[in-house]
């Protein structure tokens, strides 16, 4: 019976399809529950739907409806930079060729134009109509972001002691949804030209739905199987480009599909003793694939066609597991202790274009898929329960490493150590037949300081050494050493707070 | 909740408790350009031991180019004071000695509708009878055009041009001849028509310039393209009159496109230019720097593509002539002899002894009279 119940599992947890993903559950912590930081053991509850399934079976049948908050105050600090790395004016014209005679590429833009603008005109150094917006560094950042969600979710058991069937899902209030792309290296200048936390921002930002179902195999012995839902998305752009200075006259047919995606999980839970319980869960990859493809034709009759795929919130395999133990028990007061480790498979990572952070190895010369390669995590967290007749209350520490190695070379993903603190209380209040459980959790997380300083022999030298003029063969005043765009040279540091509460109220039904 | 509790109450709490967090840039560190160094940085305008050069910026009436000052006074020019303000010529309406030219003419892109700006530099050394002047010694120094696209010769195609013009007075029909003559109280100027052919052998020119014919009644020029035929080989264009001066295999004169489509394009062109101030417009009698509008016509067959990739067929599209742009010249005097500080500044040796020397006077023509992108 177990081994045929074991392999649909199995099966489900291959399943990698393109997903809704959840980076806003895990850091906003299980609402309307004890759990905190440790939620694969700890006060089962409708967010165990998510969390560790099999904990459905030791949850109260309810309702549950919280409203939470959440603050994102990462900041990013950009180093000054030297002027000898500002990529010279004379770029612009486009008349300069590398010591190999192929041309500099057009992404190589003049510095100054970043940083000013280039104005409208037919001087030297202005620029045909409609000229070019100045980026200064950093100035579209992304630090001060506020959330607010609404989460519901219920428990039922559809067989007492046997099956129980949960639901769980949390709605951002302002975007429902967000998906914001960007480079992490260089080529980001010539969009924002500034950098971006890497695993924060819009990845707060999205409808998180989770459905699970529990099975109580053994008196101590529980498990539970199930799914977040989402989208993956597909979005086709054919444009007609009538002048190519001139994108109000562009002709554009847009095609664009939504569909469901699955993205499965599964839980254990055992309870040895009445006052020791084991929890544990797998959690498979997520990511919010969105597959465009976009193509323009010319008045010439030429047709360029291409097509990228973008992934966001991608979280990787998460295997954890957590114990907790009733260290006091008397009539009226329990006091338990609980931890919960968790390996995740960071290096796996993909990043919002669809690239692996390994990608950037080769640039430097480094093999392949290894020390630009996000790291493979293990997260430690410790608490303490307490609860007293009708009251309960927690509160956790976690200490979660950063996946991302120190961006010495091209590449900017911006991410720290975080430290995080998950503190909260419920009160069990029965008015006749109404038994209600409000509740408040707050946690916070502490994102250490990092400086990170480029080594400039890994960064890429838009105008290299030796560029000369392709008309006249002329040296290039200001080629000499490095210069480059990357807003993240010559170096940069972040530091933050991600903060928040959730106050919740649980109807048991 | 409402918007403004939505937007507000998170704010808030982050204001109470810890404070709101803010991106920072820090101050750039200083230009690390040091004046005295020998370098030209990009906020320096030379840097050198020179007394056309102060603080590392040209002293005026002086003339920096690739950090060598020297003095526009003296070897034909005349100017006050020792800064030599308001330089001049030393003879009016007289063009004998050593000129710069760039010719701006404009055409309009066949893909966009956009003005595309052309410059032709050639640098001439003229000798004056009279009212009449002719070339002795010139340089062909190239083209390059910017607008939607940018245009020029390969390193290859320059050297080829270096000496095609024929402008002298031991060429088939040269010299080319002009006339500068007083005219009330300036100078007119005319300078005769002249055809230019590049990547086309000479039979497509004209035998004789003075007959003026228009470009239409010429023979035929190797491959108008033709969608229809599109598939034309080397051997047949050859044979037709296109031309390899830059011996890259490939019939036509290479030209490197960049700009919203990259690659090179093998182009068989041919064109005229002539150039006469206006009646009652002369130019200032003793100036070193006047500028003349004139007349241009250009016929472009493009024979081949390459390195384009998804670009080529923006590579392959011409332009056409903007007749409502008329062209100019514009003449930098530099003086009269090749020793002199002006000339020598500019002009590396002897025109037509090396091939390499004449190259690097080009550059310098080229920077002596920069690329005007400007499309009026």
């Amino acid at each position: 019976m177990r081994a045929r119940l074991a392999f649909p599992f199995v099966a489900t947890l291959l399943l990698s399809a393109s997903a809704r993903a959840t980076p806003t559950l895990e850091t906003l912590t299980p609402a309307g529950s004890s759990g905190g930081f440790t939620p694969l053991v700890s006060d089962p509850s409708a967010a165990s739907t998510y969390f560790n399934p099999a904990m459905l079976e030791d949850a109260p049948e309810d309702g549950l409806v919280a409203l939470s908050l959440m603050t994102e105050q990462i900041g990013v600090t950009l180093d000054g930079r030297p002027a000898s790395g500002n990529v010279p004016l004379s770029v612009g014209g486009r008349d300069i060729v590398g010591p190999d005679g192929t041309p500099i590429p057009n992404a190589t833009l003049p510095t100054q134009w970043l940083e000013q603008g280039c104005e409208e005109g037919t001087a030297v150094g202005q620029c045909p109509k409609p000229a070019l917006g100045k980026r200064p560094r950093q100035a579209a950042g992304t630090s001060g972001k506020n959330y607010t969600y609404l989460t519901l979710g219920t428990v039922k058991h559809l067989v007492k002691d046997r099956v129980s069937a949960g639901l769980y899902l949390t709605i951002p209030l302002s975007n429902l949804m967000a998906a914001t792309s960007f480079y992490n290296d260089e080529r980001e200048a010539l969009f924002s030209n500034s950098l971006h936390p890497e695993l924060y921002g819009d990845r707060m930002s999205e409808i998180s739905i989770a459905l699970a179902m529990s099975f109580r195999i053994l008196k101590t012995l529980s498990f539970g199987v199930g799914t977040t839902v989402g989208l993956a998305n597909g979005a086709t752009s054919a444009t007609y480009v009538r002048e190519s200075t001139n994108y109000d006259s562009l002709l554009l047919n847009n095609d664009v599909t939504v569909q469901a995606a699955l993205s499965p999980m599964a839980g254990v839970r055992w309870t040895p003793t009445d006052r020791f319980r084991v929890g544990a869960a797998i959690h498979a990859p997520h990511s919010f694939g969105i597959d465009a493809s976009i193509s323009a034709t010319l008045p010439t009759g030429v047709e360029s066609k291409t097509a990228r795929s973008q992934v966001h919130d991608y979280l990787p395999y998460r295997i954890g597991a957590a114990v907790e133990y009733d260290a006091v028990r008397s009539a009226h007061y329990t006091m338990a202790i609980a931890g919960q480790v968790r390996w995740a498979s960071w290096s796996s990572y993909e990043d919002r274009h669809g690239g692996s952070p390994t990608d950037y190895s080769s640039r430097v010369g480094a093999q392949p898929g290894t020390d630009m390669a996000f790291q493979d995590t293990v997260t430690w967290a410790l608490g303490v329960r307490h609860k007293y007749k009708k009251l309960a209350g927690y509160m956790d520490l976690q200490y979660a490493p950063t996946p991302v190695p120190d961006q010495v070379g091209r590449s900017n993903y911006v991410d720290s150590d975080r430290y995080g603190m998950a503190a909260g209380a419920m009160l069990d209040v029965v008015i006749g037949s109404l038994h209600i459980r409000p509740g408040i959790q707050l946690v916070g997380y502490r994102l250490v300081y990092r400086h990170t300083t480029k080594d400039d022999s890994r960064i890429v030298d838009e105008l290299p050494d030796g560029s000369r003029f392709g008309s006249t063969g002329d040296p290039v005043p200001g080629a000499r050493g490095l210069q480059t765009n990357n807003p993240g040279w010559p170096g940069f540091s972040s530091a933050g707070w991600v903060y928040g509460g959730t106050f919740s109220l649980d109807i048991m039904l | 909740m409402s918007p403004i509790l939505r937007a507000h109450v998170p704010r808030l709490l982050a204001a109470l408790l810890l404070g709101c967090v803010s991106d920072k840039v820090l101050p750039n560190e200083p230009d690390e350009a040091v004046c005295g160094d020998g370098i030209v940085a990009s906020t320096e305008d030379c840097d050198g031991e020179s007394p056309g050069c102060s603080d590392c910026h040209v002293v005026p009436g002086w003339q920096c180019i690739n950090n060598d000052c020297t003095p526009l006074c003296g070897d034909g020019i005349l100017g006050d004071g020792p800064a030599c303000q308001n330089a001049r010529k030393a003879e009016a309406c007289d063009m004998t000695g050593y000129w710069v030219t760039r010719e701006t003419s404009f055409a309009r892109d066949l893909v966009l509708n956009e003005i595309q700006t052309s410059s032709s530099w050639f640098v001439y050394r003229f000798s004056q009878q009279g009212d009449a002047f002719q070339v002795e010694q010139a340089l062909n120094c190239g083209t390059r055009t910017t607008g939607s696209a940018t245009v020029e010769p390969t390193a290859a195609s320059l050297r080829a041009l270096l000496y095609s013009s024929g402008l002298g007075p031991n060429t088939p029909r040269g010299p080319r001849r002009g006339t500068f003559k007083p005219d009330g109280a300036g100078c007119a100027v005319t300078f005769d028509r002249w055809y230019n052919g590049r990547g086309i052998l000479d039979t497509l020119l004209p035998a004789d310039f003075t007959v003026k014919p228009d470009l239409a009644s010429l023979p035929a020029m190797p491959y108008e393209p033709n969608p229809a035929n599109p598939e034309v080989t080397n051997a047949a264009l050859f044979a037709a009159g296109a031309d390899d001066a830059e011996h890259d295999g490939i019939p036509g004169m290479a030209f490197r496109i960049t700009g919203i489509a990259s690659g090179i394009r093998n182009s068989a062109q041919r064109d005229f230019k002539e150039w006469a101030t206006l009646a009652g417009q002369p130019v200032p009698k003793n100036t070193i720097l006047m500028t003349v509008p004139g007349t241009w016509d250009l016929q472009e067959s493009v024979l081949r593509v390459t390195e384009c990739d998804l670009s080529c067929g923006l590579v392959s599209s011409r332009a056409s002539v903007a007749k409502d742009h008329p062209p100019r010249i514009v003449f930098r005097f530099l003086g009269k002899s090749l020793s002199g500080p002006a000339v020598s500044a500019v002009v590396k040796g002897n025109m037509g002894d090396a091939v390499d020397v004449d190259l690097a006077t080009c550059g310098n023509v080229r920077n002596a009279l920069p690329h005007d992108p400007s499309n009026q």
